[in-house]
């Protein structure tokens, strides 16, 4: 493939005895949404994590647009354009949903010691910021719930409270979804597959997905990756994907 | 001067407690960083007036009135037999210390209120400088530990320093007798009151505007969810680190505050109990995460206590001597059992944490929703 925005290259990461990841390689291509499926334990949480620097590999290289990331720490990547979520929400429990949201936009002025008590210095950018928040939690119809603790919502809403957050940094190169739509219902998974597609055609900016909910998602990826027992077992065209007996095999067999 | 039960004593306690705890909130509270070292911090701002500061006023006089110097020098030489090289060895000496700060210092300072306000601000600004080094060095090795080691490296830091280092150095701080500290004015008590407010009220408005800030919300994201805050772009240990400066450089002011109430006071007298243990007390009783609920905290707590130490031996008074013992020792037992009545019946404290918006965030939505 020709300019991967993101490359993994014989990426191991072992857990004790249990090699998790077993020499993935993947490209993702630039400006596409890339689904990436796999049985339950077949490692693509593991992946996401040694991609966003979450868990240091055992082997392997992460090179993001050209320039090899592996020793960064989390911070870093995401200051070069590296934005993922959690398949399990990590929400900030004494943060409302409109704050959760709008922590997620990096490079506020006002996050100092000092500047901090200098209104003047972050007012602008805070309040274009929280218009951003309500926006965006509008969007993923969360609105009704902005002054509302993370304890104090369902699973559903607690995952699009992560959907919003990966949306909102300013301009990141790739963002990586962990399932974005388990426990919400069909008819916003599709709004917020088509929400997607609007962001990559809008902005170019690349996604990889982790979905269980193939139904929903196939009609919105341009490609497909599909792992099984740490390893990567088939990519190409979404459909080809799907289909391939390798993967039928992984999710049938087990 | 006593005013119903609550002496000047109690009072600059009560404000040197209050400046510890709202800068033990920022850490502890809105960062969740487990400072069991605040002792340390805030004896900084102590010996910044005391082993350092009586060796900077002794050099002063020394160079403005040379004559004075020499005289002292002569008068220890009569009285305690010790021929000192020079006022400032003879100032940081624990035999002589008493003498050239009250005899020769003390009104030296008197009679020139333009060095004493330059020495005021060198002296703060040397407290400051200490504990910002001293948070600076106690946070690059805690920075990278789990919550649990971390609360336990701060307090042996702590340990180490005050109760081994500065206990048995006698050169940096006279050890255990301690150094006579700098005095700023003809009453220091009225002074270390004044000072003390002037603190509690800049500090106050500090930690409230930080904490409706967006270094505020930082500060809880990083408590709340590390690896969250570091994914979504935070330098987790930066943040963590600038916390543990400011709230260094603050805690210092308490001390600051308080030996300058006392003049003097050993190095013992800032132990884990009082300058530790107890700010915790007063936060988790008052509501972490809260500058009012951090300010009730050592209120209640501090007027309960006097209450109990002062109130029942007088209402003790005229019965068997016992009685009023145990009165004594009550408060220590009553002050443990509130703590627990908190934690298990209020576990969130008296005021609990609220949203600190940046903005007024209704007015926002309103304006989105035309």
């Amino acid at each position: 493939m020709s300019d991967p925005i993101l490359e993994v290259r014989g990426v191991v990461k072992k857990f004790g005895a249990l090699r998790a990841l077993d020499g993935v390689d993947l490209e993702i291509p630039r400006g596409k949404i890339t689904l990436l499926i796999g049985p339950n334990g077949s490692g693509k949480t593991t992946l996401m994590n040694v991609i966003s620097g979450v868990y240091t590999p055992d082997e392997g290289r992460v090179i993001l647009d050209g320039e090899d990331i592996t020793g960064l720490m989390p911070h870093e990547r995401f200051r070069k354009g590296l934005v993922r979520n959690f398949q399990i929400p990590r929400l900030f429990s004494g943060l409302t949903v409109l704050e959760n949201t709008a922590f997620a936009r990096y490079g506020n002025p006002g996050e100092g010691v000092v500047s901090g008590v200098l209104k003047k210095k972050w007012i602008g950018f805070e309040e274009e910021t929280i218009r951003r928040s309500v926006r965006m939690i509008t969007f993923t119809k969360i609105r009704h719930l902005w002054d509302k603790k993370p304890s104090e919502l369902s699973g559903g809403q607690m995952k699009l409270l992560e959907v919003s957050r990966s949306l909102m940094p300013d301009n990141p190169k790739i963002i990586l979804m962990d399932e974005p739509t388990a426990g919400v219902n069909p008819t916003l998974a599709h709004e917020i597959f088509q929400r997607i597609k609007q962001i990559k055609e809008e902005r170019g900016i690349t996604f990889l997905i982790v979905e269980h909910r193939l139904d929903i998602a196939v009609g919105y990826v341009d490609y497909a990756y599909a792992m099984a027992f740490g390893k990567v077992v088939a990519h190409g065209e979404p459909e080809e994907v799907l289909t391939h007996p390798k993967v039928i095999e992984s999710y049938l067999g087990g | 001067m006593e005013f119903l039960i609550f002496s000047d004593t109690w009072l600059i306690l009560l404000i040197a407690y209050i400046i510890t705890t709202i800068s033990l909130n920022l850490e502890a509270g809105y960062t969740g960083i487990p400072n069991f070292g605040k002792a340390v911090f805030v004896f900084m701002g102590a010996w910044a007036a005391q082993g350092i500061g009586i060796r900077l006023a002794a050099w002063i006089v020394e160079k403005q009135d040379p004559a004075l110097a020499q005289e002292a020098l002569e008068f220890l030489k009569n009285h305690l037999g010790q021929d000192y090289p020079s006022l400032v060895a003879a100032a940081a000496d624990t035999d002589a210390n008493r003498i050239v700060a009250n005899q020769y210092i003390y009104p030296f300072l008197q009679d020139h209120p333009m060095i004493v306000a330059m020495l005021f601000i060198a002296i703060v600004l040397i407290a400051v400088g200490l504990a910002a080094i001293m948070g600076l060095i106690a946070s690059y090795a805690a920075l990278r530990l789990r919550e649990e080691y971390l609360a336990i490296l701060l307090l042996s830091f702590s340990e180490l320093m005050v109760m081994v280092i500065f206990r048995q150095t006698e050169s940096l701080n006279g050890g255990p007798k301690g150094l006579w500290a700098v005095k700023f004015a003809a009453d220091n008590r009225v002074f270390a009151i004044i000072f003390g407010l002037v603190v509690v009220v800049l500090v106050y408005l500090y930690a409230e505007k930080l904490a409706h800030s967006p270094m505020g919300r930082a500060m809880r994201a990083v408590r709340d969810d590390e690896i969250a805050a570091g994914v979504y772009g935070r330098d987790v240990a930066g943040i963590r680190l600038k916390v543990i400066i400011v709230s260094s450089i603050i805690a210092s002011l308490a001390g600051l505050v308080y030996i300058e109430a006392n003049l003097a006071a050993q190095s013992l007298s800032f132990d884990r109990v009082y300058w530790t243990f107890f700010p915790w007390a007063f936060l988790i009783l008052g509501g972490m995460a809260n500058n009012k609920g951090a300010v009730l905290g050592v209120i209640v707590f501090m007027v309960l206590r006097r209450m109990i130490d002062y109130g029942l031996p007088q209402l003790a008074a005229g019965h068997s001597a016992l009685i009023q013992m145990a009165a004594a020792y009550l408060s220590n037992i009553l002050v443990g059992i509130i703590i627990l009545l908190v934690l298990y019946f209020r576990p969130q404290g008296i005021l609990p944490e609220k949203p600190s918006k940046t903005l007024d965030f209704g007015e926002i939505l309103k304006q989105e929703e035309a």
